[in-house]
């Protein structure tokens, strides 16, 4: 069904969206509807301001003023790690910046060495960066499938995510900005589908990292968990490189 | 605090400014927790919401678009779909700890819109809501307000599911006529 088109059905949608009555993955496939869609975004700003003047009616209730202060300690203090975002300092810099070419190198090794590897799983896309470890070590590979718009990530060793966690994948411009590309659902499909935006943020790209979450993806927009996995891109989208060169 | 007021302290923060940040926060804050307690009708939870949610605009004040809406409804459905959001989270129970919503859904009553009607409120949306049938209005109302979903609907009101979603769609529908004259 092609819902883009359909102006009674978006704003049909977009009335219990804004009322509250759309649930599950009805929401969050709507919300990611408006991302895209200038009309969605149009249909739920109108049924905001028809039905947000109802708020002026809650009673107010002042919040105790240790949420100013978390928030404060969250965002500002220096001595919180989470005041300078890992993204921005300058050694994971340094330390990407000599990571990429040790990292092909190294895979090269590792793959020689690991007959039992899947290969097809990362030949059937477009080889774009293999991520490390803090500990150096290569770990997981991923792979642009340019037919179907996702990435298909490949582990080397298994790790496994603590309960109640997720891990989030994370596009890092020249800036240092990290946008976040999706959440991994589970570590059997290890699959990311991208929209339109985020094909196009991939294009400038500079490195991809992957941090642990709380369930559902960072509540913030940023990452708020340590980093697992980080790499830099290898290789431009328009220009592929096969791993089985490296192999 | 005017409309104009808060749009110039958004703005500020997405320069990411503190001080216009701490100020936009002590204009708003009240009015957030008051919808995030209302959804989730615990003070703890409600307080982390409220905090995950000036974190959220801190960081993306800069996405605010004042030809959209207005900033107060810009924040607060920013705290409305984080509340339905933590009201998904596995850890929820029941929202209603202490029962006064079964007792108010039992009834009739129309929560913060007994209110309006007692003050002879005037804004377009209440007049419109007034028309609707009461049971239409009490549907909408626990809907926004509460953050209940359908099924919760048609559990506390004991009225089939169907009936729940084609009330509501109704009422919506004739919400919109009435709002659009």
């Amino acid at each position: 069904m092609n819902y883009q088109k359909n102006t009674e059905l978006i704003d049909k949608l977009a009335a219990e969206y804004v009322l509250g009555t759309l649930r599950h993955g009805a929401r969050k496939r709507f919300e990611h509807w408006m991302t895209l869609d200038e009309n969605i975004r149009v249909s739920v700003y109108q049924w905001q301001n028809k039905l947000y003047p109802l708020i002026d009616y809650i009673p107010l209730v002042t919040p105790p003023a240790r949420v100013w202060q978390s928030i404060e300690a969250r965002l500002f203090k220096p001595a919180h790690s989470t005041s300078q975002g890992w993204w921005n300092t300058l050694s994971l810099w340094r330390y990407l910046s000599g990571l990429s070419l040790a990292a092909s190198a190294l895979l090269g090794l590792y793959i020689a060495k690991q007959p039992g590897l899947p290969l097809q799983s990362f030949t059937s896309g477009q080889y774009i960066s293999v991520l490390s470890t803090a500990q150096h070590e290569p770990s997981i590979i991923i792979d642009y499938d340019e037919l179907r718009q996702q990435l298909q990530l490949t582990q080397l060793h298994l790790n496994a995510v603590p309960p109640q966690k997720t891990l989030e994948l994370w596009s890092i411009s020249e800036q240092g900005t990290p946008v976040s590309l999706g959440v991994l659902k589970n570590q059997k499909a290890m699959v990311i589908a991208l929209h339109r935006t985020q094909v196009e943020l991939l294009k400038q790209t500079k490195a991809i990292a992957i941090s642990l979450e709380p369930l559902g993806g960072s509540p913030t927009g940023l990452p708020t968990g340590p980093v697992l996995h980080s790499g830099k891109l290898l290789s431009k989208i328009s220009a592929p490189a096969s791993i089985k060169n490296i192999s | 605090m005017s409309n104009d007021q808060l749009v110039q302290l958004l703005a500020q923060t997405a320069l990411k400014n503190q001080v216009a940040f701490s100020e936009l926060y002590q204009h708003t804050s009240s009015k957030l927790y008051s919808i995030a307690l209302r959804h989730l009708k615990r003070t703890d939870w409600a307080e982390e919401v409220l905090q995950e949610c000036f974190v959220s605009i801190w960081h993306r004040a800069i996405d605010y678009r004042s030809g959209s809406s207005a900033p107060l409804t810009w924040m607060s459905a920013i705290v409305k779909n984080r509340s339905i959001d933590w009201l998904r989270r596995p850890h929820y129970e029941e929202p209603d700890v202490d029962g006064t919503l079964t007792e108010a859904l039992a009834d009739d009553a129309l929560g913060p819109l007994d209110q309006l009607v007692q003050t002879g409120e005037t804004a377009a949306i209440v007049r419109c809501l007034q028309e609707l049938e009461t049971k239409q209005k009490q549907l909408i109302n626990f809907a926004f307000f509460d953050g209940l979903s359908h099924s919760d609907l048609a559990k506390s009101l004991k009225i089939p599911l169907g009936t729940v979603k084609s009330a509501i769609r109704r009422g919506l529908i004739q919400l919109k006529g009435c709002l659009s004259l």
